[in-house]
């Protein structure tokens, strides 16, 4: 399959690595350059099975942005986003090989994803109670954002998150700012639907409560009718 | 949908839709796939997991978690370091103070893999460790980091007022206390700095080197690519960046490294050292590392003679060999020498404060400590150990338990370090909290 100086060459361990080789530049040489990884999730699962960089380079392409998106629902503008990120991808290499069904690969990221987020979560409330102990903390520093009046809601309904539950955090992140549906974050976090309602309900009402309190929410909460444009203070 | 549930929905949709934005506006880590092919890589050199029956898994999942359990609740503490390397390394402990002598780099190896070799000339602190990283404090001169990344790895690095938030990478850091100047390249991974001029923080990743001028209030980040050079917020002209300390030449074990280049020409009336036996010198072994080696050889050669005889740069050698090998007696001596007959060299001061260091972390010595302190900063009151010492002479009588002279180290350290790494204890024991 030739086209002049461009040619399709090959195909490491499968159909699925594609180079091409261009021109020969003025001072002699050949560029050689992968193609764009083809093929389903299924494929691609085999693929980076089989230990085939362009497959784990397409496996991150493909999915870096909806692995960083449920990290950041579930955690909000953290500066630790970029390592926890880098783990989700590490930990979905290492129990590749444990995914049964390839074609489910993006639910199993997200949930790759939500555990990654819950052990950051558990293991800086660890530190918490930790400090009661002669320990030199690092303190965590908030990533900046702009100031709005939408981010000071961003930033007041993090604080609440940040004392809710781990396990009632989550879901309710999930649920109210990831927009997903309740069969999808039982599945996500491993739990049955019944416990994913109880546990929405119970972060319902303590979020809620809270958030009534919070001058940066309260409007936020009060009736439909000025949803979208907050009572100015 | 109640009412209330609504309302969070629209609430959640707000914040989606704002986190959306800051996401579209987050600048892509062109790195973030190599580190991921690394990552791959270490994963597939590591031995496959075996199979196990369930039972077996089961038991040994119950054990697991009995072993995290004791471990998170019993056994897990810090960090602990070495200092120095082969037979002369010793166990570092929090609070360590590390000045390396001139021409000689001091490898710390923490437990965690994480390392750093501290450049000839350089003063450094490890000021605190915890199980998953800790705080140097570079005080002074320049350093080389490996900092291996686990699951919440966080490790600071405090150069002058600048602060360096690791999670797992290798980069050089030097800080040139007089010029106020921090130089900041990446060989690996990426790190956020802090500080005056920068703010809260700002990305230095692979391939980048970060120049700050604290004095000039400027900042300029170099890249690989010279066509991808950024020079945020800095004038046209600004300088380019001196290059990067360079390593000390890398010294075959078998053949002996040059010997210091102080003139060590003994001074007039005193008697010829002896000759020296065969094989390295003292000096040789002491300018190759190998200090608890030199020490032997020099107590072969006649330490009495050496103490007599030798010059600054001799005695100055030869108390940091001891000093680095946990050889406290030794180092006194060698220190004590130096500060007699040589007492207007630089060394000399620096013997003050090293013998204040002894005083301090080895004999618990805290009034003779501040002392030693306290001659260091009359001596060199703009010395490149004065910051160090003003900190380490408040500690001092802190501990002396002397509140009236702690508190007059606190205003004084206050005054002229203000923004140092001690400024935090000096302001409460000033008390002006």
């Amino acid at each position: 399959m030739g086209c002049g100086y461009c040619g399709v060459i090959s195909v490491g361990t499968s159909q699925l690595s594609l180079r091409t080789i261009e021109p020969p530049a003025a001072g002699g040489g050949v560029v050689v350059r992968a193609l764009p990884f083809v093929g389903d999730d299924a494929v691609l699962v085999a693929a980076v099975r089989a230990g085939n960089r362009a497959a784990i380079a397409a496996l991150y392409d493909r999915y870096e942005a909806h692995v960083m998106r449920t990290l950041v629902r579930v955690l909000g503008a953290d500066r630790e986003l970029a390592d926890i990120h880098h783990d989700v991808f590490v930990r979905a290499l290492d129990s590749i090989d444990e995914l049964r069904d390839p074609g489910a690969l993006r639910a199993w990221l997200t949930s790759i994803a939500i555990f990654t987020a819950r052990t950051c979560i558990l293991r800086r409330s660890r530190r918490f109670w930790l400090r009661l102990l002669p320990w030199y903390e690092v303190p965590e520093v908030e990533a900046p954002l702009p100031s709005s009046e939408v981010t000071e809601a961003l930033r007041a309904t993090y604080t609440i998150l940040d004392g809710l539950p781990v396990d009632e955090r989550i879901p309710f992140a999930l649920r109210f700012i990831g927009g997903m549906e309740l069969t999808e974050i039982a599945e996500a976090c491993g739990v049955s639907l019944a416990t994913i309602k109880r546990r929405l309900s119970r972060a319902e009402a303590h979020f809620t409560e809270q958030a009534r309190e919070h001058p940066a929410l309260s409007d936020w909460l009060e009736g439909s009718a000025r949803w979208g444009a907050p009572k100015k203070r | 949908m109640g009412s209330s549930e609504e309302a969070l929905m629209r609430l959640g949709r707000r914040i989606a839709a704002e986190e959306d934005e800051l996401l579209r506006r987050r600048t892509s880590d062109p790195e973030a796939r190599a580190r991921l092919f690394t990552a791959d890589a270490a994963r597939r050199a590591r031995p496959p997991r075996q199979t196990r029956k369930r039972f077996v898994g089961a038991a040994l999942g119950v054990a697991a978690a009995a072993c995290l359990l004791l471990f998170f609740v019993v056994v897990q503490g810090p960090l602990t370091f070495q200092v120095g390397a082969g037979d002369g390394a010793y166990a570092g402990r929090a609070g360590a103070f590390i000045a390396t002598p001139r021409g000689r780099m001091v490898p710390v190896v923490f437990s965690d893999g994480t390392s750093l070799r501290i450049k000839p000339d350089s003063s450094v602190r490890i000021a605190s460790v915890h199980r998953a990283g800790g705080r140097v404090v570079l005080e002074n001169g320049s350093l080389e980091a490996s900092v291996v990344h686990h699951e919440g790895t966080r490790w600071l690095v405090d150069s002058g007022p600048f602060e360096i938030l690791v999670t797992g990478t290798r980069f050089h850091v030097a800080w040139d206390l007089a010029a106020e100047r921090l130089t900041l390249h990446l060989v690996e991974g990426s790190v956020s700095v802090s500080g005056p001029i920068l703010g809260e923080g700002i990305a230095v990743r692979a391939g980048d080197t970060l120049e700050v001028s604290r004095k000039e209030g400027r900042f300029v980040i170099h890249r690989d690519d010279p066509e991808t050079r950024e020079t945020p917020d800095v004038p046209q002209n600004a300088a380019e960046p001196p290059p990067l300390p360079e390593d000390p030449p890398e010294k075959a074990p078998d053949l002996p490294p040059p010997a210091p280049n102080v003139p060590r020409a003994a001074p007039p009336r005193k008697p010829p050292l002896p000759p020296a036996p065969p094989g390295p010198s003292w000096r040789d072994l002491a300018a190759s590392g190998r200090y608890k080696d030199a020490l032997e050889a020099a107590e072969r050669e006649g330490l009495g003679a050496i103490y007599e005889a030798g010059s600054a740069a001799d005695l100055r050698d030869l108390g940091d060999a001891a000093r680095l090998t946990g050889d406290v007696a030794r180092a006194v001596e060698a220190f004590s020498a130096l500060r007699r007959r040589f007492p207007a060299d630089e060394q000399a001061a620096e013997a003050a404060f090293l013998l204040g260091i002894i005083s301090f972390d080895k004999q618990a010595g805290h009034a003779e400590a501040a002392r030693w302190f306290s001659t260091y900063l009359r001596e060199r009151p703009r010395g490149r150990l004065a910051r160090e010492a003003a900190g380490r002479l408040l500690e001092a009588r802190l501990r002396s338990g002397d509140k009236a002279l702690a508190r007059e180290a606190a205003r004084a350290y206050l005054r002229d370090f203000p923004g140092g790494p001690h400024a935090e204890v000096a302001r409460a024991a000033a008390g002006d909290e």
